[in-house]
């Protein structure tokens, strides 16, 4: 997941970021004709290697443009886009496995035509599930055609929260009960900024493949 | 890539050289931090030897960093 170069190029980073003094340090450093060196002095050193967009937020932080914001999100969308591949991919073997969506040969995955039942959706086993976990089928249910999300409402329907004692009503009951609310009404931005959060952490801390349960074929119903 | 302990003992990577108002001016990214960048013009002394040698003044400084930012950022773009 995380390699050298990541963890160095996230350093550096997190330096510049932090040193409110860089965007003088620059030009303290570049002014003064009495700073001289002879050309003579060059090396060569092919073991090291520079990461340009760091000088580039060097060069705009000298100058007094604001670029952490702009790197952080870089940042965030990458490891946003990487975190979710795998959480969808585990959420689309998971219904594939519980005979939910059916992947043809050439990978395309898709839903019956007439659509599954709820208790069809009880196969997941979507107890006191995460808001990414529910993100992620929400996710891979889309690839598969639930563009108007009839599938996984039948999903949020058949889940249960508080140990298993309760079923969800709807995605909106779900929502509030998860406060993930807007002036006290369900939000499903709300629940998009919270599972993307949530999904990106575990990313970063190296939980990401934890986030979904893994369902197998013995589960699967007849 | 080519690397100088400048005037200040720190090794800097020589990253890119641009040509601007007939002056030719360098890049320059310290090796253990990229971030940490300055620049420096070159002169020929009389003994026909090449330095690099610091800025004039902000004003100077300014336009070299803007013109190496667009360069930069052109690259990256590519």
């Amino acid at each position: 997941m995380e390699n050298y170069e990541d963890k160095l190029y996230a350093v550096q980073l997190e330096r510049m970021l932090n040193d409110n003094a860089n965007s003088k340090k620059a030009r303290n450093t570049s002014i003064g004709n009495n700073k001289k060196t002879n050309h003579k002095s060059k090396r060569k050193n092919p073991g090291k290697k520079i990461i340009i967009t760091l000088v580039l937020a060097g060069i705009l932080t000298a100058i007094g443009i604001e670029v952490p914001t702009i790197i952080e999100r870089v940042n965030y969308t990458n490891d946003l886009e990487k975190a979710t591949a795998i959480v969808v991919e585990q959420a689309t073997e998971n219904l594939s496995n519980a005979g939910l969506v059916i992947i043809d040969e050439n990978g395309n995955v898709s839903i019956k035509p007439e659509g599954n039942k709820i208790e069809d959706y009880a196969k997941l086993e979507n107890v006191d599930s995460t808001i990414g976990e529910f993100y992620a089928y929400d996710k891979a249910l889309e690839k598969a055609g639930d563009t108007v999300n009839t599938e996984f409402e039948k999903l949020i329907q058949a889940s249960s929260y508080n140990g298993g004692t309760y079923n969800y009503t709807d995605f909106a009951q779900m929502c509030r009960i998860n406060g993930l609310t807007n002036n006290g009404n369900a939000s499903g931005l709300e629940f998009k900024k919270y599972a993307e959060q949530e999904l990106v952490n575990s990313y970063r801390n190296g939980t990401i493949d934890q986030i979904m349960k893994k369902i197998t074929n013995e589960t699967k119903g007849k | 890539m080519e690397t100088i302990i400048l005037d200040n003992d720190i090794e800097y990577f020589i990253v890119k050289e641009e040509l601007i108002n007939n002056n030719l001016y360098t890049l320059f990214a310290n090796v253990d931090d990229n971030t940490d960048i300055c620049f420096r013009k070159t002169i020929i002394e009389d003994d026909g030897e090449k330095y690099y040698i610091g800025l004039d003044d902000d004003k100077e400084f300014d336009l070299v960093a803007a013109h190496f930012a667009k360069s930069i950022l052109k690259e990256i773009d590519k």
